[in-house]
């Protein structure tokens, strides 16, 4: 678990000291990629929590979503639709699915607890 | 540690980038002025204004001290006189030279009057196209020189409506409106007194009260154009070169 925290902990300070020069044209790639980030985050929380955790569907998983919502977003620039909105509310619906589930899954553990369960 | 710690420790690593990095990029943007309160605005160009004059304050003086060394470059290089008067002739024609003539003095005044229920507010005050119409009519009937309440018209000078007040050079003129022109007192006033020309089209407003005066002088003073003159981006062409 602390490992986690770590990561999100550099991740911030890597985000304070680099100089940050985002032209704010790529805004919306900014958001879609972040949501993107923040999806892929809980959808693990909730497959490991369900014990269905694998490293390539994760690893595969946080790529494609990436990819696909950026390309959503270029092709809705170059039609003038804005496409990047079906990202932005697949990662929004998604979000708060698994955090659901997530929130399920942690009071069913608290009511029983497993033996040898990762916490 | 546990498999999944690594990936998910990565995965949080980009959230965290990618969350800093664009509130940084969000706090830099700043947020646009339309979400500003009116208030703020209205601070922020009293603010403007006063930096504004005192930079016009900071040009007059610098102004003056380009005339003294253009001054002493002209005699330190001992050219003819004929380039001063050159000289002399371009700042006439720029406005930058305060210059007196016979000419005509219009005065422009919105109505004393409220417009009544049903009536067209449009007709009971002076607006920045009768100002516009009025001048180019002087300039067509031969006018050299022409200033709206003490403000030069030049080549680069706006004349528009800024709420209920009116720019010109910058500087924002409440009525009454009083133009000033250079030129041969009676065409200009003949210029504005055509049929179908510019007093005809106020008729309504006239009825309405507003103030259209019209009054030759033998001698009429206007001052110099007192804004900036900086051309950053128009560079002049040589001869044979376009």
């Amino acid at each position: 678990m602390f490992v986690v925290f770590a990561g999100l902990l550099l991740g911030v300070l890597a985000g304070l000291t680099i100089p940050a020069k985002v032209p704010i044209v790529y805004a919306k790639y900014m958001s879609v990629a972040f949501l993107a980030a923040l999806d892929s985050v809980m959808g693990a929380g909730r497959s490991v929590l369900e014990g269905k955790f694998h490293i390539p569907i994760f690893v595969s998983g946080f790529a494609t979503n990436t990819l696909l919502a950026a390309f959503l977003t270029y092709v809705g620039d170059r039609l003038g639709v804005d496409l990047y909105m079906a990202a932005i509310i697949t990662f929004g619906v998604r979000l708060f699915q698994d955090l659901t589930i997530i929130r399920r899954l942690l009071f069913e553990r608290a009511a029983r607890p497993e033996p040898g369960s990762t916490t | 540690m546990h498999p999944w710690q690594t990936p998910l420790a990565l995965g949080c690593f980009f959230l965290g980038l990618l969350t800093v990095v664009q509130f940084r990029t969000q706090q830099r943007e700043g947020f646009p002025l339309s979400s500003y309160r009116s208030s703020e605005l209205v601070q922020m160009i009293r603010e403007l204004e006063k930096e504004r004059t005192n930079l016009r304050q900071e040009l007059s003086h610098l102004r003056g001290q380009m005339a003294g060394y253009e001054k002493a470059a002209l005699q330190g290089a001992n050219l003819k006189k004929e380039l001063s008067s050159q000289m002399m002739t371009a700042r006439l024609q720029a406005g930058l030279l305060a210059v007196k003539g016979p000419g005509l003095i219009v005065t422009l005044n919105d109505s004393p009057k409220r417009p009544k229920t049903g009536e067209d507010p449009y007709f009971f005050l002076v607006h920045d196209v009768d100002i516009q119409q009025i001048s180019t009519e002087l300039w067509a009937a031969g006018a050299e020189a022409v200033a709206v309440n003490d403000q030069r018209l030049v080549a680069t000078t706006p004349i528009r409506c800024v709420g209920p007040t009116i720019l010109i050079n910058t500087v924002r003129l409440v009525p009454p409106y009083i133009i000033t022109a250079i030129g041969d007192p009676s065409a200009l006033e003949t210029a504005l007194k055509m049929r179908g020309g510019i007093l005809d089209s106020l008729a309504p407003s006239i009825l309405n009260g507003v103030e259209v005066r019209l009054e030759k002088r033998k001698e009429v003073l206007l001052s110099a154009y007192k804004g900036s003159l900086l051309f950053r981006y128009a560079k002049p062409v040589k001869e044979g070169e376009d």
